[in-house]
C-alpha cells in the first residue's frame, strides 16, 4: 500500500509540474471573463430583457450573478474542461509512451496493473480539482458581474425550466457540480482509454472529440431530434436537470446508470489495452 | 524539378504516410454516414418536408440528394472539418520539432524560412483536399439515398433559405468549395501558427481547439446574436452565402479576403516566432 501511495505521489507531483496541466484553467477563466464581459453589452442585455418579458417575468428579479454562472458553467465545462481532461488523460498514456518514459518506468519493479490504477488515480484527482474549481470560479465570476439575486434557468431543448430563490438555488447548484463530477468522469475515462490505443496525444485527443462532436451534432441538430435521447451527450448533460422545478430523479438516475456502464466498458477495455500495448 | 518543389513533394509524401493524417477523412465518412443514417429515419425526413414545405415548394423535387448533401455539410464542415485540420497543422512542425526530425531537416542547406512555406502550403494542399472531399463525399452520399433532383437550402442563422433547379444547384454546390478552403485554410494558419510557439503539439492542439471551440460556442449562444458578425465563426460559414440568391459577390470577397488574411496572419506570427526560437537539440 505504501508502494502505491509513493507511485501516487510521484505521479501527482510529475502531473503538477507541468505547464499543460494548469492551461485548462487559464481557459476556463477566459471563458468566464469574454461571457461576462459580453453579458454587459446593451445589445445583448436588451435581447435577455426581451425573452425574459416574454415569460411575463422582470428582468430585475431574476438576472442576477446566479442566474448567469448556471448557464456559464456548460459552457466553461465545455470548452476548458472537455479540452483540459482530453489534454490530461491523453498525456498520462499516450505522450508518457512517445516521450518514452513508460519504457523507464518498466525499468523498475512495477506491474502494469498498478501503473494504470495510479494513471487512473492521478486523472480521477485531477478531474475533481478542475469540476471544483469550474464550480467555484463561475460562480465566483457570476457574482462579481452581476451580484447575487434569484436564480432562473431556461433551457428549453433539454427540457429544463425552473426559477429559485439565492438560497435553494445556491443549493441546485452545488448539487449541479456534484453531477457534474459524474459526467467528466465518463469523459475523462474515454480519453484514457483513447490513449492506450497506438497514436500520439494530439492524434488521440482529437479523435475523442470528433466522437464527441458527432454525438453532440446528433443531439443539437433540428432535423435529427429523433436520435436525441440516445446520445451520450444527452446523458452527459444529466445535471442541468436540477434546475427543473421538480428534480426529475429517476430520469437522472437512469441516466447516470447507463453512464457509468459505460464507464466500467472504457475502464475495462482501458485497462486491457494498457495490459497488453507493446511499449518500444 | 526545382528544389522547393522537391521539398513540397517529399512533404507531402511525409504528410501522407501518416495514419493520423487519413484519420480525417475517415472520421468525416463515418459522421457523415451516422448523420445520413439518422437523416433518413422517417421521422427527420417528415422534419426536413415540413421546412420544404413552408416556402410552399413541392417535397417530391425538393427533397433530392443535393439538398440532404448540403444538409450533411452544414452540420459537418465547421466542426468536424476544424479538427482534423487543426490536428494536421499543429503537428506538422510541432511533432517534428519533438521527436527532433527538425534537427535532421536543418542539416542539409535549408532556411528556416523555407522549411515554414514549405511545411504551410502542405497544410494548405491538405485543406484543400479535406475540403473537397468534405463537397464530394456529401453529394455522393446524398445522391446514393436520394438521386438527383432540385436543390433547396436553408441557414436561418445568415438569413440564406433558397432553392434552385438541379443544374444551377449543383453549380452552386460545387461553387462552395474555394470559400471551404479558405475557411478550412484559415483554421490551418491558426494551427500552424500555434505549433511554432515552443509546446508540445498536443498543447498547441489544445489551445488552437480551444479557441475554435469557444467561438463556435459564444456564436451559438442565442443572446449573442447580434454580435455574430465580429465571431471567427461566421466567416467560417461564409460559404453558405454561396447559396444566397442574388450571389452577394461583395461580401463573397470581402469574406474570401478575410479568411485570407487570417491565414496569412496566422503565419506571419507563427514565423516570426519560430524564427526568433532556439530550437535546442
Amino acid at each position: 500500500m505504501t508502494e502505491f501511495l509513493t507511485l501516487l505521489r510521484w505521479e501527482l507531483k510529475r502531473l503538477c509540474l507541468r505547464p499543460r496541466t494548469w492551461l485548462p484553467f487559464g481557459i476556463c477563466l477566459c471563458v468566464e471573463f469574454s461571457v461576462s464581459l459580453l453579458l454587459k453589452l446593451p445589445e445583448v442585455r436588451a435581447t435577455i430583457a426581451r425573452d425574459i418579458w416574454k415569460m411575463r417575468t422582470n428582468w430585475t428579479e431574476v438576472f442576477s450573478g446566479l442566474t448567469t454562472a448556471t448557464h456559464l458553467l456548460g459552457e466553461t465545462f465545455t470548452v476548458g474542461g472537455v479540452l483540459g481532461l482530453a489534454l490530461v488523460a491523453a498525456g498520462s498514456v499516450a505522450g508518457e509512451r512517445e516521450q518514452g518514459v513508460l519504457r523507464m518506468v518498466f525499468s523498475r519493479p512495477v506491474s502494469r496493473s498498478r501503473l494504470f490504477a495510479v494513471k487512473c488515480l492521478t486523472c480521477l484527482l485531477y478531474t475533481t480539482l478542475l469540476v471544483l474549481f469550474i464550480g467555484a470560479s463561475t460562480l465566483a465570476t457570476g457574482l462579481v458581474f452581476e451580484g447575487a439575486g434569484p436564480l432562473l434557468m431556461l433551457a428549453p431543448h433539454e427540457g429544463v425550466m425552473g426559477s429559485f430563490s439565492f438560497a435553494s438555488g445556491l443549493q441546485r447548484y452545488g448539487l449541479a457540480v456534484a453531477l457534474l463530477w459524474f459526467s467528466a468522469v465518463s469523459g475523462m475515462l474515454s480519453f484514457l482509454f483513447i490513449s492506450t490505443l497506438p497514436m500520439k496525444p494530439a492524434a488521440a485527443i482529437v479523435l475523442a472529440l470528433a466522437l464527441y462532436t458527432t454525438d453532440n451534432l446528433l443531439r443539437t441538430a433540428p432535423e435529427t431530434v429523433i436520435a436525441r435521447p440516445y446520445c451520450v451527450t444527452t446523458r452527459l448533460l444529466s445535471w442541468r436537470q436540477v434546475f427543473n422545478d421538480e428534480i426529475p430523479w429517476a430520469r437522472i438516475r437512469r441516466n447516470y446508470r447507463e453512464l457509468a456502464l459505460l464507464d466500467a466498458a472504457f475502464l475495462v477495455a482501458a485497462w486491457y489495452a494498457f495490459r497488453r500495448a507493446d511499449w518500444r | 524539378m526545382s528544389p522547393f518543389v522537391l521539398q513540397i513533394r517529399w512533404e507531402l509524401k511525409k504528410l501522407f504516410s501518416r495514419k493520423r493524417t487519413h484519420l480525417g477523412f475517415f472520421l468525416l465518412l463515418l459522421a457523415e454516414g451516422a448523420l445520413l443514417w439518422v437523416l433518413s429515419l422517417p421521422q427527420s425526413d417528415a422534419d426536413l418536408v415540413r421546412l420544404i414545405g413552408k416556402s410552399r415548394l413541392s417535397p417530391e423535387s425538393y427533397l433530392s440528394g443535393f439538398t440532404l448533401g448540403v444538409e450533411l455539410m452544414k452540420w459537418t464542415s465547421s466542426t468536424l472539418g476544424s479538427l482534423f485540420v487543426i490536428l494536421v497543422a499543429t503537428d506538422i512542425l510541432g511533432g517534428e520539432v519533438e521527436e527532433r526530425t527538425y534537427r535532421m531537416i536543418r542539416c542539409r542547406p535549408i532556411t528556416r524560412n523555407r522549411v515554414l512555406v514549405v511545411k504551410f502550403l502542405t497544410c494548405l494542399v491538405y485543406a484543400a483536399m479535406l475540403a473537397g472531399f468534405l463537397v464530394l463525399s456529401t453529394i455522393a452520399f446524398g445522391l446514393l439515398f436520394r438521386g438527383p433532383g432540385s436543390l433547396f437550402v436553408s441557414f436561418p442563422s445568415q438569413s440564406v433559405v433558397a432553392w434552385f433547379p438541379p443544374t444551377t444547384g449543383f453549380l452552386r454546390y460545387l461553387a462552395v468549395l474555394p470559400l471551404m478552403f479558405l475557411g478550412l485554410g484559415s483554421v490551418a494558419g491558426l494551427g500552424f501558427g500555434f505549433s511554432c510557439f515552443p509546446m508540445k503539439p498536443a498543447t498547441a492542439t489544445v489551445v488552437s481547439l480551444g479557441i475554435v471551440l469557444l467561438d463556435s460556442v459564444l456564436w451559438n449562444i442565442p443572446y449573442f446574436a447580434s454580435l455574430r458578425p465580429w465571431f471567427l465563426t461566421t466567416r467560417w460559414l461564409a460559404w453558405h452565402q454561396v447559396f444566397a440568391d442574388p450571389l452577394p459577390w461583395s461580401e463573397l470577397f470581402r469574406e474570401a479576403g478575410f479568411l485570407t488574411l487570417l491565414s496569412a496572419a496566422g503565419f506571419l506570427g507563427g514565423r516570426w516566432i519560430f524564427l526568433r526560437r532556439e530550437v535546442t537539440p
